[in-house]
């Protein structure tokens, strides 16, 4: 169990980590995507939207490959993912098979990390913090 | 920590404000009762962005999130799952005013801002685990 989560950790971390460095770096330029996804996606790099996205996906990932503030990193890359989502569910399905893995991997990690998440729902949390 | 009673009146006043600014949002997000004025001009880039988002739906989903959201931090003891999921919220208004608006119209969203920070401050012990270096996972 320990190297699957060292191993989730891992990928989802270095997954971040390039696609924030890309976000800023432009080292890869995949293919631009069509229709109104085309508008959107234009709209926000001509704008620098895209470099705050990126800039967060960078903190997380990096966050996640060096195991200091994991639940942190998790917390930044988790409305990321939402929206990475919610992009291929309404404008362009293409490619959203990365962004599943990047989703179960999020999930696993949020659940083995559980015990730094728990005091969030715990109306009296000094009593039920647990000394991490 | 014990706070005081003057603190736990500021909270509640903070939390109310940022909890019915986004119940309020949120629902006006899928009825439409707040007046907005004019529309931006179609061909611009506020314009185009708007109407993406509005025309495949994704603004319902952030309005339905901002409305759970609103009613957490408005609930009270659900109050730092709330602010988790308005932090994002958040963050993507300011950068949209920022960003394509040129500033314009950001005042309400440095106002919730404020209200968010000062709350997750007013909320530390339930954010502890979350801002712990070396968290451990379980085994």
């Amino acid at each position: 169990m320990r190297y699957v989560i060292l191993g989730a950790r891992v990928i989802e971390g270095l997954i971040f980590l390039v696609f924030g460095l890309n976000g800023l770096l432009h080292f890869y330029n995949p293919p631009l995507p069509t229709g109104d996804a085309l508008t959107w996606f234009g709209i926000m790099a001509a704008h620098h939207w895209i470099n705050f996205v990126a800039v967060e996906q960078l903190v997380g990932g990096l966050l996640l490959l060096v195991g200091r503030f994991v639940p942190l990193g998790l917390l930044l890359l988790a409305p990321v993912i939402v929206n990475i989502l919610l992009y291929h569910a309404l404008l362009y399905p293409h490619g959203y098979q990365l962004a599943i893995l990047v989703l179960v991997l999020e999930v696993f990690l949020l659940g083995v990390y559980w015990r730094s998440f728990a005091p969030l729902l715990h109306p009296n949390p000094e009593m039920e913090t647990p000394k991490l | 920590m014990e706070d005081s009673l003057g603190m736990k009146v500021v909270t509640l006043i903070c939390r109310i404000l940022l909890g019915l600014m986004f119940v309020v949002f949120g629902l006006n997000g899928f009825f439409n009762f707040i007046p907005m004025g004019p529309m931006p001009p179609a061909d611009s880039a506020v314009g185009k962005w708007t109407s993406v988002m509005m025309e495949t739906g994704w603004m319902h989903h952030v309005s339905f999130f901002q409305l759970v959201g609103g009613l957490l931090v408005l609930i009270g003891g659900t109050a730092p799952l709330g602010l988790v999921i308005l932090g994002p919220i958040l963050v993507n208004i300011l950068t949209f005013h920022a960003v394509l608006m040129g500033g314009h119209g950001i005042g309400a969203g440095v106002f919730a801002t404020i209200l968010e920070i000062y709350l997750i401050w007013a909320y530390r012990a339930n954010f502890a685990g979350i801002l712990t270096m070396k968290a451990k996972p379980v085994n």
